[in-house]
């Protein structure tokens, strides 16, 4: 049931409002305003109206601008990180930080010293999206974060919808610039050729998730502490799902997500593959292959390069010469190293650091260069 | 079974360029496709073998071409929706996933099945937008589906995992094309679908709550072609890892 | 005048250009190698419907006519000439043979098979004394009860090792001369007294055959005569029309992609400080193949344009043969001569497309027999 309501007594069916209204959640009828269901309380509507025949409560209207800067951390992820764009931003606006999460932590110190002010655990049970964007709809925070993570992927656009809320899915940039009260997001596009800076709608929370690979860096402002609440909402349905299984996937860290990427060409062969897994189980990255080497047998299709959005903070190629499909897809990588025997190979142009070296060698070197003292 | 899959039309990466003098990307030049992961939803939904399945996309006139294309993948009929939508409101994901929920409801669906990866956005924002708009649950990143006796059985990634999931119909599924194939339509069949007719509506657009503010290129990063030789295996391993480390990038 | 392409050709097209670029590309350097199409390639071509492109869909064609089939065929143009060659002579003589001048019941005995590539068919007319002067064949078919035995031989055939279906043109009566006096028969692989000889050793064209067909007291059904006794040289005549304009729409698309080629090079290779692509003498050459394939391109799109109309193309196939073949073979010359000392190494794809281009000029009419039939149409016509 929304909470703005029209005074029909004020009200002489002028339509201003219609105009005002985002979501079309107001119409004419008997020559008076209705305001539908659909209504997602944002405000806007109340201004618009010359006689103030619209009226909603004093909390609705505060604005999202008084609000604090949520930090959404779901169980089982690591999402700490988000916290350190959040206590920033709050710094900037003169804010607080709340780290919202479904249940109280047992070990509450490092999220308050990755920079939140309190920790507000989310009452209610079911469905999470309804949840959150009821807690939101109560509290109206400036903006609610959260880690990028297959959960957060699926709430926070559902909580954004719900609000009607501006969402930026993957930002890898999340600020206030200089002089403004406004959060903007910034997110890649074309697979991280390049990137769109957006503004959100200032009456409305900005609901962001955050790429992980951007935002890795975790505070510890060790000693701080902060209080721990909780947030009233009611019970919802949930959506019922059934999960059957869980397995561990052959193909375990997918590219986009991972920080480290070592790459494979043909040239590498397929010894040189196997050393590669190696020296990536070493360094924690992900295996990455260029087309040829997919179509030469030498590893999985899910792991090739061409055609996806690869941009780690370190990519390694090894023995791969580099189609314009590869070197577009890698583009965004922070440093890039490669590692080949052709001279010419068209990677050379857009690489940071070359070795002109067998690409075998060089992992064998590398392996060997790794090892810690007395380990065979 | 009543199936939609929405997809998306847009320029190819590769012709899209970076104007300096207008500060925005220029995507007149490129031509235009549907995406992999669109072409995947299409298979997948096609995969649940329901009675109907249409192909939606929220696309100018001009792309009806390739949206009949969608009839060669496996769908049987194609709904356009003819609602100017501009390029600044195609960035509110929530423009496009309210715009696609008043196309699809009237319809009562029963699984709507949109690609994970949208050239653009990259992680697919709009599935459980859409879903949210219309009421219903969302499972994402779905590798397969096959049908149940109470409704579905996805196999679907989370991060490191592959999980397996029993789910009600109707719903929404955002589909990630991962280790498959797509089977390539023959011409005969294309010829077959550039007949088809496509069907359009309109919808009451909703105006955009995010606009893009400025673009900015990355292609400019400059690599710095710094050569590490004249030194054996050993060193040049040595050398490497403590150039990647004062960059802070690796551990 | 509306010059867009309908939408089904257009798909065509692309369908094609990914094809190459995805599938033929990546192997071209093994094919030219080991003189051999993979077999896997060749199943999907099928699959995708590359061998019926032209003929209705009743007969299990594609049914985008010729030009959708001119348009395939150019955009093969990127990949080696195997491909085209081995389709060409195909769908565009041989199965166009059985579609122009086949009985209702032969063409749906034949056709659905050959257009789905199940069985191959080629086109059998060139002798070792009949080659411009086509006329003087010397195969003999000789009626024997409910059959014809075939005498003779046929070289240079296309698909010749490879096929299943033979089309292939004997004198059945020496007094009525080439009109009336020839006949195409419907030869199958294992029809007795049917061999194919020696596999030829050519300039180009590697993943391509050509051979030598014999004839030794073969054994043909008469219901295998196509169409009727004596309609032998009119439908040969008809099939090599249709066929030309295909070939000309192939020779586009190679020369474009070596435009394509030399372009980029001309903007890489850099010498006396600037790229090449800076030399007049450079860009002029780019100016002229360009305009040469812009112009090929156009007339072939015309005349295939006017065949799906129904309408006579017999001078028009010659002019755009002896246009593209022509273009093309310069359009070769000139891409070695703009990548230099490289345009002659066999490291590099130039040298096997100058190679490669040269047979346009001779096969399916040379440009000699080109120019005589353009020349006594006009004649004829006055215009």
């Amino acid at each position: 049931m929304t909470r703005v309501r029209v005074n029909v007594s004020k009200c002489d069916g002028c339509a201003e409002c219609l105009g005002a209204c985002p979501f079309l959640a107001i119409e004419i009828r008997e020559g008076l305003a209705v305001i539908a269901e659909s209504c997602l309380e944002c405000g806007l509507c109340v201004p618009a109206c010359p006689h103030a025949a619209i009226e909603a409560p004093e909390a609705l209207l505060a604005g999202s601008r008084s609000g604090g800067v949520w930090v959404f951390l779901p169980e089982g992820d690591d999402g700490l990180g988000a916290l350190t764009p959040a206590r920033d931003i709050a710094d900037e606006l003169g804010r607080t930080v709340s780290a919202v999460m479904t249940r109280e932590p047992d070990d509450p110190a490092p999220i308050f010293s990755a920079g939140a002010d309190e920790i507000a655990v989310l009452g209610g049970s079911g469905a999470l999206a309804r949840r959150l964007a009821a807690a939101v709809r109560s509290e109206r925070p400036a903006a609610v974060l959260a880690m990028a993570s297959p959960v957060t992927d699926r709430v926070m656009a559902r909580v954004a919808t719900i609000l009607g809320a501006p969402y930026v899915q993957g930002a890898d940039d999340v600020e206030v610039p200089f002089g403004e009260t406004v959060i903007y997001g910034t997110r890649p596009l074309f697979g991280g050729r390049f990137r769109c800076t957006l503004v959100p709608d200032p009456s409305r929370p900005l609901v962001a998730t955050l790429n992980p690979v951007a935002f890795s860096r975790v505070r510890a402002d060790g000693g701080k502490r902060g209080k721990i609440r909780n947030i009233e909402v009611d019970d919802f349905t949930d959506e019922g799902l059934k999960y059957i299984e869980r397995v561990r996937s052959a193909v375990p860290l997918r590219l986009e997500d991972a920080r480290v990427v070592l790459a494979g060409g043909p040239a590498l062969g397929e010894e040189g593959f196997l050393r590669l897994r190696q020296l990536a189980d070493r360094l924690g990255a992900a295996v990455g292959a260029s087309k040829e080497a997919v179509e030469a047998g030498l590893a999985d299709e899910a792991e090739m390069v061409d055609g996806r959005e690869v941009s780690p903070d370190v990519y390694m190629a090894f023995g791969i010469d580099g189609s314009p499909a590869h070197n577009a897809a890698v583009a965004g990588s922070k440093v890039v190293v490669a590692v080949t025997e052709n001279e010419r190979a068209n990677i050379l142009g857009s690489a940071d650091y070359i070795i002109l070296l067998p690409p075998l060698r060089a992992v064998e070197g590398l392996l060997e260069a790794l090892r810690a003292p007395g380990e065979t | 079974m009543r199936a939609f899959v929405c997809v998306k039309v847009g320029p190819t990466r590769k012709g899209v360029r970076y104007s300096r003098s207008r500060g925005v990307i220029d995507s007149t030049e490129a031509e235009r496709e549907v995406s992999l992961a669109d072409r995947f939803a299409v298979q997948l939904a096609k995969s649940l073998g329901p009675e109907r399945l249409t192909a939606v996309s929220w696309a100018p006139e001009e792309d009806e071409a390739l949206l009949k294309q969608m009839v060669a993948l496996g769908a049987d009929d194609v709904l356009r929706i003819a609602t100017p939508l501009t390029e600044e409101a195609a960035h509110d994901p929530l423009v496009v996933a309210w715009g696609l929920a008043e196309a699809i409801r009237p319809h009562s669906p029963d699984v709507v099945v949109l690609g994970a990866a949208s050239i653009e956005h990259g992680r697919g924002a709009v599935g459980p937008m859409l879903a949210e708009y219309l009421d219903l649950p969302c499972v994402t990143q779905v590798r397969s589906a096959s049908r149940t006796d109470e409704g579905v059985r996805l196999e679907c990634r989370e991060g490191d995992f592959l999980v397996t999931i029993e789910a009600p119909t109707p719903l929404v599924i955002t589909a990630l094309p991962e280790g498959v194939t797509l089977k390539k339509p023959s011409m005969l069949h294309l010829a077959r679908a550039a007949k088809a007719e496509v069907q359009t509506v309109e919808v009451e657009a909703c105006s955009p709550v995010l606009r893009p503010r400025s673009f900015h290129t990355t292609e400019a990063r400059r690599r710095l072609r710094e050569r590490i030789e004249g030194r054996d295996v050993a060193e040049t391993a040595r050398l490497l890892l403590s150039r990647l480390r004062d960059r802070r990038v690796l551990g | 005048m509306d010059f867009t392409l309908p939408e089904e050709v257009e798909m065509v097209r692309r369908m094609v250009r990914d094809f190459v670029k995805d599938r033929l590309q990546p192997l071209a350097d093994q094919v030219e190698e080991e003189d051999k199409i993979p077999d896997d390639v060749l199943q999907e071509m099928k699959e995708l419907g590359f061998f019926g492109l032209p003929f209705p869909e009743e007969y299990g064609g594609v049914g985008v006519g010729e030009l959708g089939y001119v348009v395939a065929l150019e955009a093969l143009g990127g990949a080696n000439s195997a491909y085209g060659n081995l389709i060409g002579a195909h769908t565009g003589i041989a199965t166009m043979s059985i579609y122009l001048g086949g009985t209702e019941e032969q063409k749906r005995k034949y056709l659905p098979e050959l257009c789905s590539g199940e069985k191959i068919a080629a086109f059998a007319l060139t002798e070792p004394n009949a080659g411009s002067d086509a006329a003087a064949i010397e195969t003999t078919a000789v009626r024997k009860g409910d059959k014809y035995i075939l005498n003779g031989n046929k070289i240079w055939i296309t698909n010749g090792d490879i096929a299943d279906v033979v089309i292939v043109y004997a004198v059945t009566d020496k007094s009525l001369g080439a009109r009336g006096g020839v006949t195409a028969f419907i030869v199958e692989k294992g029809f007795p007294g049917f061999s194919v000889g020696k596999i030829d050793e050519k300039m180009g064209l590697r993943g391509s055959h050509t051979a030598e067909l014999i004839f030794e007291d073969c054994e043909v059904p008469a219901e295998n005569v196509l169409g009727e006794v004596g309609m032998g040289f009119l439908i040969a005549m008809k099939a090599l029309d249709v066929g030309r304009i295909g070939l000309a729409g192939g020779a586009v698309g190679g020369a474009q992609w070596l435009l394509e080629q030399c372009i980029e090079w001309a903007n890489q290779r850099v010498q006396f400080g600037k790229p090449i692509a800076h030399q007049q003498a450079i860009q002029w050459m780019l100016a002229d193949m360009a305009t040469e394939i812009h112009a090929a391109r156009l007339m072939t799109y015309h005349a295939a344009w006017k065949l799906d109309q129904g309408q006579r193309v017999s001078r028009e196939a010659a002019m755009v043969k002896l246009f593209a073949s022509e273009m093309a073979n310069r359009v070769a010359d000139m891409a070695v001569q703009i990548h230099g000392g490289i345009g002659y190494m066999k490291e590099h794809f130039i040298e096997r497309a100058y190679r490669d281009t040269r047979i346009l000029r001779i096969y399916e009419g040379t440009s000699e027999i080109q120019r005589l039939v353009i020349a006594r149409d006009l004649l004829k016509a006055g215009k």
